[in-house]
């Protein structure tokens, strides 16, 4: 069974992506090929490298986590802050309660952690 | 000869008439000639020998003592410089003990002074590193006292309202 490398593969799913083709379908197949390989284990690799692959192609997706569900503003606002000259922003947001407050987005290999947990824990470890 | 013999006998009869003898005379002049011959053959010539000798001895004597007399002097003198040389040189080195102590002491001070500024040095090093130690310390236990404190406060204080104020503030610094 031909076997690529990881990048060439999340280049596929990618292309695929933004071909049209439904994500289910495309999730599907890079599962299965994940399966026939034995490299399920690597299933979050393959799919940062698609999201990396997509983010150059202006189709960016963040890591939003915060201590109480995000309203629009912020949503909008989130964005804007990471979509600079990308074609669309796609939020995967996330509710931690003990972030206490503020937010940590992760988005094209940054991030930006403005949570008080984080603050207080620089505070206590700064001494 | 006669008239010798009338000479002798008018002679003799002066002298008789002075109570004098002269035959007699004769016979005691032969007997001291003889004697004086004798004592010289056999005395004084030993006797004589034997003075010179012990005149020899006697002066060798006397030079001798005035040589170990002279020695003597000589001996003394030397015997007194060499004292002096002594002295002088015994003075030298007990003020050069005295110099070598006084500096061993001087050293010894200097050594000791030295340590124990060294000793008082390390001992403020490690004073100073163990208040620095303690002061680093006891900030981060405020800090984390305050933390603590802190995150208890703002648990209860941020609700949603508040947070979502506070999250456009960082994203707005952010920016």
């Amino acid at each position: 069974m031909l076997k690529f490398s990881r990048r060439q593969v999340a280049k596929v799913v990618a292309d695929k992506l933004l071909a049209g083709e439904p994500s289910k379908k495309v999730i599907a197949e890079l599962a299965a090929y994940l399966i026939t390989h034995k490299q399920l284990s690597q299933a979050d690799m393959y799919l940062a490298d698609v999201e990396s692959l997509l983010a150059d192609r202006g189709y960016v997706v963040a890591d939003v986590t915060s201590a109480h569900p995000l309203d629009e503003d912020l949503r909008a606002h989130i964005k804007r802050l990471v979509g600079t000259g990308a074609k669309t922003v796609a939020l995967r947001e996330q509710v931690d309660s003990d972030l206490i407050g503020g937010v940590i987005v992760k988005a094209r290999g940054k991030q930006i952690d403005t949570s008080i947990r984080t603050t207080l824990q620089q505070l206590r470890t700064r001494g | 000869m006669t008239h010798v013999a009338v000479q002798f006998a008018e002679a003799a009869s002066g002298l008789a008439s002075l109570g004098l003898d002269w035959r007699m005379f004769l016979f005691q002049l032969f007997n001291f000639v003889v004697v004086l011959w004798l004592l010289k053959k056999f005395v004084y010539k030993r006797l004589v020998d034997t003075l010179e000798s012990r005149r020899k001895i006697v002066l060798e004597s006397l030079d001798n003592a005035k040589e170990a007399a002279a020695e003597l002097e000589k001996t003394n003198e030397k015997t007194v410089e060499l004292l002096d040389q002594a002295r002088s040189q015994a003075a030298d080195i007990v003020a050069l003990a005295h110099k070598e102590a006084a500096a061993m002491v001087e050293d010894a001070e200097a050594k000791a002074k030295k340590r124990a500024d060294h000793m008082i040095e390390q001992a403020e090093s490690r004073l100073q590193q163990d208040i620095q130690k303690a002061r680093i310390e006891l900030r981060r236990e405020t800090l984390a006292l305050v933390a603590t404190a802190t995150e208890t406060v703002l648990r209860q204080k941020v609700d949603t309202a508040a947070d979502k104020k506070l999250i456009a503030s960082a994203l707005k610094e952010a920016e």
